[in-house]
């Protein structure tokens, strides 16, 4: 795991953004986490749109964590926008959600995510939330161009191979 | 022709015997004449014979005579004598005998009496030397005996007896030859009757036997055409009945006992109104007797319609039949034969076609019968009604004067199917009337075949149906009233479904709300108690940190209320399809993941195998984990949970059972036990939220089962769900 790996979180609720920091925090885990406060927001950070032109100081994240209830744009706005970017599709993203609500799970997934999680009430449990998302995503897995080099190199990578 | 040939044969054996018998006659004649003169002759010679040996004996006696007269001349002794005067006396008899055959006229009379003389003569030598010697003496005797006067008798005596005998001798000789004649005569006429005699009879054999043969094969081949002429009777698919000229019956074939219910041999000699009984059909009088009056007019007579045979057993047959004479030739009535049949399929394909006529002509439709080039050949009481046409202004005409013009066509369509063999259903059309109105019809037409099969012509059914048109389009205007109605109420219903529709998505929506925006405040509200109480617990006291405690308990309660709301909801709205479960399988996952159901903590008791039900996995889940977590709360304090689990089978259905040891459920709140909130207890004695059983039995009535329990206080409770069985 590298600590310069980011994490990006799509989260309407002060509380709960405050919850997992602080879980992430007590885990241990340092990598930055940029927050976007709405799903408007989600997509124009991946874009790279307005005030997250600089990719320096946005990157593009190792793991987008998706809450699915925002103003806005929903969660499942997002996942759908991604889809519909060759691109970005690529990027791995777990969705939090307060229930697990059978269609929003089966929606999530048909739209690409990676994973679907009810946000745990307990700190104990959002703690070892934590410790799994930083010791699997920003240390098991091998992430895609687009994580790893950027939204350009993985561009690059499927005009050169076409359609993949 | 047989006694012909019989007369012709006779005509050529008459003469044949007659000839025969002539020859017999004649043979057996001769044969007698010939055996009697034969027997004559032989006769002949036996007297022949013996008159020879009669002259032979005579000269011997008188030699004997000679013989005794020496002996005596020369002894003188009288012993001699004795000889002398025996055979003295002897040839005194044969002598005479001689003479009698001489006056019979045997032997020659001059010669026999010369004899006689001779002998006399001799006789008297020998008395005149017998006397010397005994007188005299010796030498007188013999002086005569010298004298040679007695040999000289004696050798003229010799040579008359010769004469005579040499004389029979020769006629016995001819007499024998005579008899051999005759007797050689006898013997052919005797061989050649015998052999006519033989031949006669082996030419009657032969001509016997062949006629015997004959005279079988005639009798065989007679006896052949009787049992031809018998099984051809018995065949004939009519009755037969043979009466003499009285009008008795003395025959009857097959048929005609199957119909009369007479046989043969009991009906024979009887009347025939007796076995033959007729009747007219309608009246029931007694028709008169076909044979009667066969035998009255002596000409074939027919029977009169509607006649009907009654049977022995009294059986009703309706008969055509006719009689005829028995004659040979130009002769005498012999007899009558009757010959009828049964008519009663004759006489109901004739109702049938009659009906059928009736029906043709009593139909309301127009039948109409037509030659294939469209002469029209009928015309029914309904064609003439619905076109006006009387039916012998058709008739021969063309069908196209009832087609309007502008649809001839038609018609020569019809034609082309019709050469085809085809039908042609129900087709509606237009037609003419004879004051040229238009009339809507509907049309069949049918191919109409000969015998062989071919498409001889067609026939027409039409029918009006203006009425039914008019029907119809008042029917077609209701319907469409109604389709306008239905529209209306459609878009009635759709609007209710629509509003229904926004009720059960507001209610979704709510209840998604409840999941998620309920959820994050009371996330908060555990969060923040739960942070306080870890980073600042020391600072704040004890009675802080147990408010914080109240609070953070309550949130969790609060969430468990509203996850056991949306599961009811889930359950109420959920599709759900039923599949075959292994229960044994799915309680022991339950039982096995659930921390409070592990055996440190409880005695969970399953008594395998639980038997397969029909359900939804999910609910069936549900209700387990529910009841299993219901069993292990409600024991009293201290005691440990034991909970047994057990399958049970009532015809198609099959009971799950769940049995404790806990506290009990008192009869008053049994009644409520099921309802939604629900709770029996304090949450400080038994926490809960009071929607683990409503969950229960709405999933229970999902899957179409059953929940119930029986408890007693203080002696635990036995809960069920009973879903259809899994037939194994």
């Amino acid at each position: 795991m590298k600590s310069s790996f980011s994490l990006l979180l799509a989260e309407d609720d002060d509380n709960d953004v405050f919850f997992l920091q602080k879980a992430f925090e007590q885990a241990k885990i340092e990598n930055p986490i940029h927050v976007v406060r709405d799903g408007q927001e989600a997509i124009e950070y991946l874009s790279g749109a307005g005030k997250f032109s600089d990719r320096r100081q946005f990157p593009l994240p190792y793991l987008m964590l998706l809450d699915l209830k925002m103003p806005r744009k929903t969660g499942l706005d997002v996942l759908q926008w991604v889809h519909a970017h060759p691109e970005l599709k690529c990027l791995p993203v777990v969705v939090l959600s307060s229930s697990a609500h059978r269609l929003d799970i089966e929606k999530a997934y048909d739209l690409g995510a990676n994973g679907f999680v009810v946000k745990p009430a307990s700190l104990e449990k959002r703690v070892e939330l934590a410790k799994l998302i930083g010791g699997f995503w920003l240390g098991m897995n091998e992430a895609p161009v687009i994580c790893s080099e950027g939204l350009e190199a993985a561009r690059r990578l499927r005009q050169e191979r076409g359609s993949l | 022709m047989q006694v012909a040939k019989t007369a012709q044969s006779w005509h050529v054996i008459r003469p044949i015997f007659i000839v025969v018998a002539c020859l017999l006659t004649v043979s057996i004649a001769v044969a007698y004449f010939v055996g009697l003169r034969a027997l004559r002759l032989n006769r002949n010679l036996a007297t022949q014979s013996e008159q020879i040996r009669d002259l032979e004996r005579f000269v011997s006696t008188l030699k004997d005579v000679e013989t005794g007269q020496r002996g005596y001349l020369l002894t003188g002794d009288e012993r001699y004598l004795e000889p002398y005067q025996r055979a003295h006396t002897n040839l005194t008899l044969e002598l005479s005998e001689l003479k009698r055959l001489s006056s019979a006229g045997d032997l020659p009379s001059r010669q026999v009496e010369r004899v006689a003389d001779l002998t006399q003569k001799k006789l008297a030598e020998i008395e005149d030397t017998i006397r010397l010697r005994r007188e005299r003496g010796p030498e007188a005797a013999l002086e005569i005996v010298h004298s040679g006067r007695g040999k000289q008798l004696m050798d003229e005596l010799r040579s008359v007896v010769g004469q005579i005998e040499t004389e029979k001798q020769s006629e016995f000789r001819q007499t024998n030859r005579q008899t051999s004649n005759a007797n050689v005569l006898r013997t052919v006429t005797f061989i050649l009757t015998a052999i006519v005699n033989l031949a006669f009879l082996g030419w009657a054999y032969g001509r016997l036997g062949r006629e015997i043969v004959q005279a079988e094969a005639a009798v065989t081949e007679s006896q052949k055409e009787k049992e031809l002429l018998a099984t051809t009777l018995a065949s004939i698919g009519d009755g037969v009945i043979v009466t003499d000229a009285q009008g008795q019956v003395t025959s009857l074939n097959g048929e005609a006992e199957r119909m009369t219910g007479w046989q043969g041999a009991e009906a024979r000699g009887k009347k025939l109104s007796e076995v033959f009984k007729i009747q007219n059909e309608r009246t029931g009088a007694a028709v008169e007797n076909p044979v009667e009056k066969v035998l009255r007019l002596g000409t074939i007579v027919g029977l009169a319609n509607h006649t009907v045979l009654v049977s022995r057993d009294g059986n009703k047959i309706p008969i055509g039949d006719s009689g005829a004479p028995v004659r040979r030739g130009e002769g005498p009535i012999e007899g009558v034969v009757l010959v009828f049949r049964d008519v009663s399929e004759e006489r109901s394909a004739q109702a049938a076609k009659e009906r059928l006529a009736a029906i043709v002509a009593s139909s309301e439709d127009a039948i109409i019968s037509k030659r294939l080039d469209g002469t029209i050949l009928t015309w029914n009481a309904g064609a003439e009604r619905m076109f006006g046409y009387a039916m012998e202004e058709v008739l021969g005409k063309s069908i196209t004067i009832i087609i309007p013009q502008q649809r001839l066509d038609e018609e020569s369509f019809v034609q082309e199917k019709m050469k085809r063999g085809e039908r042609i259903e129900h087709f509606e059309t237009v037609r003419l009337t004879k004051d040229g109105q238009p009339l809507d019809v509907s049309l069949a037409v049918s191919p109409l075949k000969d015998e062989e099969g071919q498409v001889v012509g067609a026939s027409k059914v039409l029918r009006n149906v203006t009425a039914r048109k008019r029907a119809q389009d008042e029917l077609a205007m209701a319907r469409k009233q109604l389709e306008l109605h239905a529209q209306e109420l459609e878009g009635v219903v759709a609007e209710r479904t629509k509003q229904l529709r926004a009720t059960v998505a507001e209610l979704e929506a709510f209840c998604y709300s409840l999941s998620h925006d309920m959820r994050t405040p009371l996330r908060a509200i555990q969060s923040y108690s739960q942070m306080v109480l870890e980073e600042q617990g020391k600072n704040i006291g004890t009675d802080c940190t147990s408010y914080l405690r109240k609070s953070i308990s309550a949130a969790e309660r609060m969430d468990q209320l509203i996850q056991d709301v949306l599961a009811f909801t889930r359950l109420s709205r959920q599709e759900i399809v039923l599949e075959p479960l292994d229960v044994d399988k799915l309680v022991r996952e339950i039982v096995h993941e659930r921390p409070e159901l592990q055996p440190a903590r409880a005695d969970i008791l399953i008594e395998s195998p639980l038997l397969g039900m029909f359900g939804h996995p999910a609910s069936l889940t549900q209700c387990v984990t529910n009841l299993l977590d219901n069993a292990v709360k409600f024991v009293a304090r201290g005691v440990k949970p034991r909970v047994r689990v057990y399958s049970e089978t009532r015809e198609n259905k099959v009971k799950l059972c769940f049995e404790d040891n806990g506290i009990g459920i008192d009869s008053e709140a049994q009644q409520r036990l099921f309802g939604m909130f629900q709770r029996l207890h304090r949450d400080d004695q038994y926490a809960g939220t009071g929607i683990g059983l409503a969950i229960v039995r709405k999933a229970a009535e999902r899957m179409q089962g059953q929940v119930g329990f029986e408890s007693k206080v203080g002696k635990g409770t036995r809960f069920w769900v009973e879903l259809p069985g899994v037939k194994s």
